[in-house]
């Protein structure tokens, strides 16, 4: 049983090194007969990628299961629900539906007959993105870790939850194996990027590490390097022009694989710009035009659940019957196909032959979900994401927009521009709202 | 391995039923009480998917389901290799296997934790089934169960349970025998249990087949059938119309299997050849022969799993089957010697015999709850203890008094000694067209239970807790109205009560059966018994003085039931008695005076002698 534990900077090939070295222990028959591979992710987008590249690998194909700690935590807690006590439950009901199974699961992991009882379907775990693991969430690794051979990575500077402490639970990582320490950032080779990148993480000034340059009959002020551009637009919601035309002229530039970031997708002023980005088109000063373009804003579901139970025009309560006849007409739709299915099923085990809206609205909504989960949604070039969805994935092309409205501190600033500019392999355009933002974090310290 | 505990409910005649199993069990009990229903439901839950036949509404309780209908069977599975679950990782592991439960073997309780009294590894599993009112057919699933306390439906979309695979159940090592055996098919490649064997053993003789194969697929020439004289012609006259019709000319040709190497196991038939005479197919051999050679067969396969340090549980159902007393006994102890578990039904009292009283179960079904209880929860102490007589000496008996639907303890052994003889002499002149009101049904209903003298009370409180329908008969004397007294206190108290007429005892009423023509009988009975009897009250008495003399009740019985008016009067009460003790709510004769008032907790009844000569 060993532990090993990968850190390094963003782009230092963590996850590589990490599955490279799984790969090795299930060449040296670390699963027997029955046995599989655990792979904990703390986000469903890092566990679907992470299945991924993990089914790419012939070692680990049908041998491994891919779960995010959420759901390994109910399962597991589902299942040894007998050992619980009432002051556990009671915590756990005090902690809520999210973190309460993480909290419980870590509990049951300290009774040495779980852990084993894990461990002996599987005895080799493995779990990307450390950083971001809450205190309960630690606990399962550090209960798994007594029972199976472990290989965890994470760089605390990437987590992105503001004022979670996690130096004393890298401390143990560091402390629990062997660590490899990762220095050599491979996902690009951009200069200035590296640089700027390398300059928030040490909290000193971003402009320092950029030239300075003058454009246009304005005097608009950018700053370059080598695959990185920062530039600033004045902060005003009511006018969004500005703030899409600069958008739109990045995007002029490729579409192939661009991801929009930005750590507050909630801002209006965002949103609008994003919407006048998909709607209308701009002329080039010596002729032709660019725009309009179809970026799209992920994990949108919300939209998606009201659009489709509009579309079915639901009474209060339906029967079964009158409920088989709506959905016949929208069948095509594959997520009524699937409340279709879900609706038909219940009737058949369970007799119920009524059903509330509410009821209904639930099931649009779980399977809206499902299709996310499992991927289903077809992706567009031009992605719009916040910060949080984007981490662990890489494009080609990263545009930050960066609103006045981010809160937290400084060293939560930082990590929060410092993932999203790390994302991108080839080049990264910053969009500042509001000029008087470049004098302070994540930008200057 | 062994199945500890199992629960059944919504199957088929048993809505709920909770049994703990011994390490091997002999279930007994009437006929249609549901013991093919407890070794069915385990053949659900464990046997092989070929096992187990297609469910139908039928096997639902009540026969007709609804949405919300469900089949659940849950057993308890304890004895795991060293009792530790490291060894067993197919059985205690996330993802694929169950939780561990810990189980006091004195109390039958299951903890999450080990602890003093928890002290044996167990796993819970559990077979479901439901029917589809859309598809006509049963979807059922088998599964781990992690608490039963919060099991919910398993096949509702809200709750989640982790399939148990057949690879696993197969480690159980679970075979039913069931008593609708097609024999001659046993001993043969369709046969799964002849596959298993030969592969448990060493592997298919692939050879031997592949070789037989070729025979049959390219005969020799001259040995075609084709070939043979009379086929010849036919055949050619086909190839001439087949080559008008096809342009390929395809040649007919005859072959004895479809030549391929299923073909061939499948067209394998047993043989079997007694000294130098003919070898003559399985299906003419008589079914005791074919059933011995199979139950062998099995003993082999049990034994090679034993051999392998593997697990081996066998149901078997009525092993008296088609097979001689003597081969009987050495059958089940065999068996019994070679596997885990057994878990054996029959009707057989000379089989239950073989088992000890605390294997010995009872299968009592009132309207689907089913109870199942051991004659004796412990094994018996002291040779002097009446119910080590009762256990040992009467056992067969006892048993073969169980399996009727009501039970009858008299209160002294002459009372089972004459009701016997009466009945058995009775059923000697029993004919098809024998008037209706000379024949008695007493014996196909009640069973009367062999008990000491002033036994009574100790026997009642043997019974009751296996046969809820138990009655009891007392003399007419003081003595016999102090165990009415004494049993009604008790609880549960006896189903029903009978009570001979004031002083009188049984050879009263054998008195009043040869008074039915007693200047007839009574001269052959004083000749046969070489005894000087003149009238009703010496042979009473005379009768009381041989109590104890089995050949003078035989004798007398078969003398008085040689006579047509005896026979009616005996036909009467045992036909009246049969009547009161199945449904002693009233009064449903007037030989039987109800003596307490309706709905009494020990309904009793008084024989009153109709003088109707």
């Amino acid at each position: 049983m060993t532990f090993d534990f990968f850190e390094g900077p963003a782009g230092s090939g963590k996850t590589f090194n990490m599955v490279a070295h799984a790969r090795q222990l299930v060449e040296n028959d670390a699963l027997d007969e029955g046995q599989r591979m655990l792979a904990l992710t703390f986000m469903n987008g890092a566990r679907r990628r992470l299945t991924e590249s993990l089914n790419a690998e012939s070692s680990f194909r049908r041998k491994f299961d891919c779960l995010t700690f959420d759901s390994f935590a109910q399962k597991l807690v589902k299942r040894r629900s007998t050992k619980l006590t009432d002051e556990m439950r009671q915590q756990a009901e005090a902690l809520g539906q999210f973190h309460g199974p993480c909290f419980l699961a870590g509990e049951l992991l300290k009774d040495a007959e779980v852990s084993r009882w894990v461990a002996r379907t599987y005895p080799l775990v493995l779990v990307d993105e450390a950083q971001d693991l809450d205190v309960h969430r630690q606990g399962i690794i550090l209960g798994l870790k007594e029972c199976c051979t472990t290989v965890v990575a994470a760089d605390s500077f990437q987590c992105l939850s503001d004022g979670q402490e996690t130096v004393n639970f890298i401390d143990q990582l560091n402390s629990a194996g062997t660590t490899h320490s990762l220095t050599q950032c491979h996902r690009t080779n951009k200069g200035g990027l590296l640089a700027a990148a390398l300059a928030v993480r040490k909290g000193e000034n971003i402009l320092d590490v950029l030239n300075k340059q003058t454009i246009g009959k304005n005097g608009n002020v950018h700053w370059i390097g080598e695959g990185i551009e920062l530039s600033w637009v004045p902060a005003n919601a009511r006018n969004p022009g500005l703030l899409a035309w600069t958008i739109a002229f990045q995007l002029s530039r490729g579409t192939d694989d661009v991801a929009i970031l930005t750590p507050d997708a909630r801002s209006i002023i965002i949103r609008n710009g994003i919407a006048s980005v998909r709607e209308r088109s701009w002329n080039w000063p010596r002729g032709g035009t660019f725009g309009p373009f179809s970026a799209t804003w992920e994990g949108n579901d919300n939209a998606i659940v009201d659009s489709i139970a509009e579309s079915l025009e639901l009474p209060a309560i339906v029967s079964y019957d009158e409920l088989c006849g709506l959905f016949d007409k929208h069948l095509v739709n594959s997520i009524v196909k699937t409340v279709d299915r879900r609706v038909r099923r219940l009737q058949r085990v369970t007799g119920q032959n009524e059903f509330e809206k509410s009821q209904l609205e639930t099931f649009i909504s779980d399977a809206v979900r499902a299709n996310e989960r499992l991927g289903f949604k077809k992706s567009s070039k031009i992605k719009v994401m916040s910060i949080h969805g984007a981490k662990n994935r890489e494009f080609d092309r990263v545009i930050v927009l960066w609103p006045q409205s981010v809160t937290g501190s400084d060293e939560h600033k930082r990590r929060l521009i410092y993932n999203a500019m790390t994302r991108a392999k080839n080049h990264c355009a910053i969009i500042v709202l509001g000029k008087d933002r470049l004098n302070s974090a994540p930008f200057a310290p | 391995m062994h199945i500890h505990r199992l629960k059944i409910s919504g199957l088929r005649g048993v809505q709920n039923a909770d049994i703990i199993f011994g390490k091997h069990s002999v279930l007994v009990g009437p006929n249609n009480n549901g013991k093919t229903t407890i070794v069915e439901a385990l053949a659900l839950l464990l046997g092989r998917d070929r096992l187990v036949r297609r469910l139908t509404e039928h096997d639902f309780h009540q026969s007709r389901p609804i949405e919300t209908t469900r089949i659940l069977i849950i057993a308890t599975i304890s004895g795991f290799p060293e009792n530790d679950p490291h060894h067993s990782p197919s059985w205690f592991a996330m993802g694929r296997g169950g939780v561990e439960k810990w189980l006091n073997p004195s109390t039958g309780d299951l903890a999450a934790s080990a602890d003093a009294h928890h002290t044996e590894l167990s796993v819970q599993i559990a077979f479901a089934a439901r029917f589809d009112l859309q598809e006509l057919e049963a979807e059922t699933v088998r599964f781990f169960v992690d608490d039963e306390a919060t099991l919910g439906d398993p096949f509702h979309e809200d709750t989640s349970h982790t399939p148990i695979s057949s690879k696993t159940l197969q480690e159980l090592g679970f075979f039913m025998v069931p008593a609708s055996r097609t024999w001659d098919k046993w001993i043969s490649f369709t046969s799964e249990l002849f596959r298993r064997l030969v592969a448990t053993l060493g592997g298919l003789p692939a050879t031997a087949i592949r070789d037989a194969r070729e025979r049959l697929w390219e005969p020799e020439a001259g040995q075609r059938l084709e070939e043979q004289d009379g086929v010849t012609a036919i055949v050619e006259q086909a190839n001439d119309e087949l080559g008008k019709l096809m342009p390929s000319s395809p040649k007919l040709q005859l072959r004895i299997t479809g030549t391929d190497s299923n073909s061939v196991l499948e067209s394998i038939v047993p043989h079997f050849a007694h000294g130098d005479g003919p070898t003559l197919p399985s299906a003419r051999q008589g079914t005791g022969l074919t059933s011995l050679q199979s139950l062998l067969l099995l003993m082999q396969f049990g034994k090679a799993r034993a051999d392998a340090n593997k697990s081996f549980v066998l149901a078997v159902e009525e092993p008296e089957l088609h097979i001689q007393p003597s081969q009987q006994k050495r059958l089940v102890n065999r068996l019994n010697a070679l596997c885990d578990q057994t878990i054996v039904t029959t009707h057989s009292p000379l089989v239950a015999a073989m088992f000890p009283v605390e294997a010995t179960y009872f299968v009592d079904n009132e309207n689907g709850q089913m109870t199942v209880a051991p004659l004796s929860k412990t094994e018996p102490a002291g040779p002097t203890n009446h119910k080590q007589h009762l256990f040992f000496a009467w056992r067969q008996k006892l048993i073969a008094a169980l399996m009727h639907q009501r039970v009858l303890i008299p209160e002294g052994i002459s009372d089972v000694a004459w009701l016997e003889a009466i009945q058995t002499a009775l059923e000697l002149r029993q004919s098809w067209d024998s008037p209706d009101d000379e024949q008695s049904k007493f014996s196909t209903f009640v069973g009367v239970v062999p008990t000491d003298e002033a036994k009574i009370s100790e026997t009642h409180n043997v019974i009751r807790h296996v046969h809820r329908h138990c009655a009891i008969l007392v003399d007419g004397d003081q003595a016999g109205r102090d165990y009415l007294a004494e049993l009604r206190a008790v609880d549960p108290s006896p189903s029903a009560a009978v009570v001979w007429p004031i002083d009188w005892k049984v050879e009263h009423v054998i008195t009043w059966i040869a008074e039915a023509n007693i200047a007839q009988v009574l001269p052959q009975i004083a000749e046969a018994n070489s005894a000087d009897i003149s009238n009703s009250a010496e042979l009473s008495a005379f009768l009381e003085k041989r109590k104890s003399y089995a050949p003078t009740q035989e004798i007398t019985s078969a003398i008085l039931m040689n006579e047509a008016a005896c026979r009616k009067r005996a036909a009467q009460l045992l036909n009246a008695l049969s009547d009161t003790l199945l449904d002693p709510s009233f009064q449903s004769s007037p030989l039987f005076v109800q003596e307490t008032d309706d709905g009494a907790e020990m309904p009793t009844f008084r024989f009153e002698p109709p003088n109707d000569v």
